[in-house]
This record gives structure tokens, sequence and C-alpha cells, in this order.
């Protein structure tokens, strides 16, 4: 039987590793059905037969069983003669001081008892909170209260910014998006006002207009007049007779325009424009001052024309 | 550029660009009188929406004024009366707000008069281009200083011609004879209103727009958009087309004046343009609640609030 024994353990030491970590799995997924694919048919009619016998009353011989337990299945597999890789092992170790996680499956399951049994008992309060299976009542209640609190801190505290909002954007307004009869008004005055003010100044800047244009007609006749009096200079020398004419003419011309009617000023409105040579009369005699003369002059009818 | 905090505080939109730009004269040279600067500051802390008509108003008051004006809590108003002297600047505009409503005081440095006005209502600029269908601002609209228009105020009080002669003041006087048109681009309102007692404040840029011609080819011609002939026969249909008028050209003849000059590609000289007007810039309504003998402090000239010897307040 000890050899038997020896055997079985030294055949099942690897599979209670393997089990050890099925095991801890099981703890962890108590309520969830052990994977039937691992359990065998043997282990199976193992555990069927110790429902059979499991009796409550029996609390303090569960260990001494469990530690019996050992034997038994053992013997009962070296009965079978299986050797099942998958054989589940009940106890996880043999020692139950090795580790907090795992305990034996029938401690376990007599503490879930003890704690349904004592959930069972107790009387189903009908407080709208529900039953609660953890913390105190106390705790809940503070909880809740204290949530309250909050909820009417945060609404206080929304108002008073609502209001400081309102204090802060006092009278500010947004335009509609339509222009209404009050701002057509006040376009309307605005552009009554642009408008005095242009005509004021294109009155204003007309009138400058026109007088600068016969200021500058002075200036260029100033201009002139100092040119006129060069070429006069120059024609001094060379014509003295037909100078005068000439200049008054040219002088005439620089006067405005209200001395047109007598005397042209422009050589084409004179009578004796290219009748009467008289500039050229007497070319003959002195070509060189004729020519400076007729070019001067027409140098001036020019300038004239310009005008 | 790394400036110490103080000279930060007097730094202008002028000084830091004195290379780039020309600096703003402190005589104009037409008119031979100053030309009148302004501050616009805030006493005490403001929330946000009235600092953004803080910022407003400097945009309207520009160019001669601080567009970067930065204060400090600490500064008093003699730092920036100090400040003023040698800078040249003749107004002060200060916003403050209590819990019934802000307040704009209109003040002339350096000792004189302080204008206070109530503010009923305001409109920040950004709230009215929202509320147009298409909000025109371009930037070089500030580069020149606006008109002013003041209306309904020849009542004849006293207290309504300091008004007048102040808001005068504050802007540049133009010349009639010398002032290009082109440079005229802004104006700003002010409607007194008799039965009410409330001043409207309004800002608007001006637009010329060349009358008579059809909206293709100004279009054309001002946009520089090639137009769209597929539907046309003939290049002839383009300008024939009788394209009917929008409603307001209709009664706008009073608005109509002939240009001296040619301004711009479509407005050309003696040919009539109409003046069309669209709103930029703060709204406000105002009252004028007290007038004030110093610069906010001195004697009290007129108070709307009068309390009667009996108590009674008219």
């Amino acid at each position: 039987m000890d050899e038997l024994q020896l055997q079985d353990t030294s055949n099942h030491s690897k599979k209670r590793k393997l089990e050890h970590n099925k095991k801890k799995k099981n703890k962890a997924k108590l309520s969830e059905t052990p994977k039937k694919q691992k359990t065998s048919k043997k282990m199976q009619k193992l555990y069927q037969k110790r429902v059979a016998e499991y009796n409550s009353d029996n609390d303090e011989d569960v260990q001494s069983e469990g530690s019996s337990g050992h034997v038994s299945e053992e013997e009962e597999i070296g009965k079978f003669s299986d050797t099942d890789e998958e054989g589940k092992k009940e106890t996880g170790s043999q020692k139950p001081d090795t580790s907090v996680g795992v305990i034996k499956f029938s401690e376990g399951s007599k503490a879930f008892r003890m704690a349904f049994m004592k959930i069972m008992k107790k009387k189903v309060t009908e407080d709208f909170l529900g039953p609660i299976l953890s913390g105190d009542k106390k705790l809940i209640a503070k909880k809740l209260t204290a949530e309250e609190d909050e909820n009417a801190q945060k609404a206080s505290r929304k108002e008073k910014l609502l209001k400081l909002n309102q204090v802060k954007e006092k009278g500010h307004v947004r335009p509609a998006n339509f222009l209404d009869t009050k701002e057509k008004l006040l376009i309307s005055l605005a552009t009554k006002g642009v408008v005095k003010l242009f005509n004021a100044v294109n009155k204003a800047q007309l009138v400058q207009k026109g007088v600068r244009v016969s200021k500058s007609k002075d200036a260029k006749e100033l201009g002139k007049k100092s040119k006129e009096a060069f070429l006069a200079e120059l024609r001094k020398e060379s014509l003295p007779t037909r100078f005068n004419p000439m200049t008054s003419s040219v002088n005439k011309a620089t006067k405005t325009e209200e001395g047109k009617n007598n005397d042209p000023g422009w050589a084409l409105l004179r009578d004796n424009y290219m009748l009467t040579s008289s500039k050229l009369k007497d070319w003959d005699k002195m070509p060189g001052g004729a020519a400076t003369a007729v070019s001067a002059e027409t140098l001036v009818d020019s300038s004239s024309d310009e005008e | 550029m790394a400036r110490p905090p103080k000279e930060r505080k007097k730094k202008r939109k002028v000084q830091s660009k004195s290379t780039a730009k020309v600096k703003p004269r402190n005589v104009d040279h037409v008119t031979g009188d100053n030309i009148p600067k302004s501050f616009i500051f805030s006493r005490g802390k403001l929330p946000s929406s009235l600092r953004g008509l803080q910022m407003d108003l400097r945009k309207l008051m520009l160019p001669h004024t601080a567009l970067k004006l930065r204060e400090k809590k600490r500064n008093n108003l003699k730092d920036f009366l100090n400040l003023a002297g040698p800078m040249g600047v003749t107004h002060f505009l200060i916003l403050s707000k209590t819990d019934s409503s802000p307040y704009l005081r209109v003040a002339r440095t350096p000792q004189g008069p302080t204008l206070s006005f109530k503010i009923h209502e305001y409109s920040l600029a950004v709230d009215v281009a929202h509320s147009q269908a298409r909000p025109r601002c371009p930037p070089e609209v500030f580069k020149t200083s606006p008109l002013i228009v003041l209306s309904g105020f020849g009542t004849g009080e006293q207290h309504l011609k300091l008004v007048t002669i102040m808001f005068q003041n504050i802007f540049p006087s133009i010349d009639v004879n010398t002032v290009k048109l082109s440079s005229c681009q802004r104006i700003v309102l002010l409607n007194y209103d008799k039965e009410t007692k409330l001043i409207d404040f309004r800002h608007y840029t001006i637009m010329l727009q060349p009358v008579g011609v059809s909206r293709r080819i100004r279009k054309f011609v001002q946009n520089h958009e090639v137009p769209d002939l597929r539907n046309l026969r003939d290049v002839g249909d383009f300008f024939a087309k009788a394209g009917y008028g929008s409603e307001s050209e209709a009664d706008d003849e009073a608005a109509t004046v002939s240009l001296p000059n040619d301004l711009g590609r479509v407005n050309r000289a003696s040919t009539r343009s109409a003046v069309k007007l669209q709103e930029i810039g703060p709204r406000m309504t105002l009252q004028l609640v007290k007038i004030e003998e110093g610069l906010c402090s001195g004697g009290i000239i007129f108070n709307e609030y009068r309390v009667e010897a009996n108590g009674d307040t008219t």
C-alpha cells in the first residue's frame, strides 16, 4: 500500500503542480462550472461519490477526511490503474500552509456555505437602498448627503456666475441682422453730412482749379516774357526796325484773353499773315539777321500756339 | 526689442516704427493748428467686452492715438498726465465700469473740462460685422482720421454746445480747399435726441460708386473679374443688357456728388457718384451725465441728476 502510495505520489507530483494551477484557476472562478473536458469520467465518478458521502455535520472531520481522502483517492486511482494526466485532485497541496490564496476546496466550500447561510438568515429590510452586501448604511447615507450638498453648491455657484455675467455684460447689445428704421435714419443723416462736405470741397476745389490754371498761365507768360526779352535782345542787334511791332504783338498775346480782339497775338489770326512779308522784306540785304528774326518769330509763335 | 518695462509703458506705435513710417506731426502743415491726439484707457478692472470696446475706440481714433498703450494697475491719472505733456496729447477718453453701467469720460488735458457719459448700450465692431451680410473693413481705412458729423445739437443749450466743441476738437480739422477726397474714408456720427436725451454714436466707412453705370460694368472694372459670357451671343449684349438697378439707387438722388477729381478707377471727375456708407466699428448710446471743470475734478458745471434745494431730483 505504501509502495503504491509512494509510486502514486511520484506519479502524481507533476500532476499536482498542474492541479495547483488549475485549482487556483478554479478558486478564482468559483461560480463557473469546471471544464468538463478536463475531468475524466473516473474523476467525475469520484466526485459524485464524494457528494453523496458529504455530510455537513461532520465539519471537523473534513480535514482528516481530506487527508484520508488523499489516500483513498490514490487508492481508488490506483485501483483503476489510470494514469490520467488530467487527474483532478481536489486538494491543492498536502501542506495547507504553503500559500494564502490556495485553500482546500472543502474548506472553501464550507466558508461559502456559512456566509450564504448568514445572508439568508438576515432579514430583508425594506429600505430603498436595497440589500447591501458591503458597507455600513450610515456610510452610504453620509455619501448621499455629501453628494446633495455638492450639487446644491454647484447650483448656487452657477447662479452667482450667471448674475455676475449679467452685470458684466450689462449694456452689451448685439445688433440685429437687418437695418431697422432708426439705423436707416442715422445712415441717411450721415450721408447728408458727407454729401454736404463733398459738395463744399467740390466747389472750393473747382474754383481753385480755375484760379490755379490762370495762375499757371501767368507763370507761363512770365517765363515767356523773360524769353521774349532775351530774344528781343538778340533781335535788337539784328533788326532794330522790325523789333517793335513784333514785341508789341507778343506783348498783347501775353495779356489776358480779353485782349484778343484788336490785334490777335497769334500770328495766324493777323490779317497780314504770310501776305506781307514785312519781316522778310529786306532778307536779301541781311540774310543772317532775317534768319534769326524768322527763327525767333517761329519760336515765339509756336510757344504762343501751345497756349 | 528688449526695452525696460518702464519705457514700454510709453511705447506708442509711432515710436516702434519710427524708421519705417513717417511720424505724425504735431502741427498740421495746412491749417497750422496742433493736431489733437488722444489717449484711450480704462480705470479699474474691465470685463472682456468692455476691453473690446476700448480697442475699438482706439482703432476709431487712429492715426492720432496710441494703439498699443499699455496701462498697469498702479498707473494713476497723474502718470498719464505726465506722459501727455511731452507727447502733445490733448484728450483723454476714459472707460470705467460700475455695477449699474459702464461710463465714458472725455477730458481735455491738461486741465480742461471733463464730460461724463453713461453708456446705455454698446455693440462691438465684431458684433456689427456679424450682423452684416458683407462686412467690409479694409485696413487702409484707418490711415486717415475720420470726419465728424454732429446732428441735433443745435438746441442752444450750453452743455450741448460744450459737447459739440469738445468733439469737434478731438478730431483734426480739415481744410476744404486742400483736402483730398480720397483721404476722407471714415465718418463718425453723433446724433442727439431731444426727447430721450441720448446721443447715438455710429462709425461708418465711406464708399463712392458711380451712378448710371450698370452693375455688371462697374463690377467688371472694379474687381477685374472676367465676366461669364457663355450665354451671350454678342459682346454688345454684355453692355446692353438691361439690368435693373438695386432698389436703393432710386432714392439716392440727394446722395450723389460730382467729384472734382478722379477717385480710383471707377469714379471719374464731373460725373455723378453715389455716396454709400457702411457701418463698422463700435456703436454706442450715450447719455450726458456730468460736466466737470477740471480733469475729473473741479466744480461741476452741469449735472443731469441735479438735486434741488428741497431735495427733489430732476
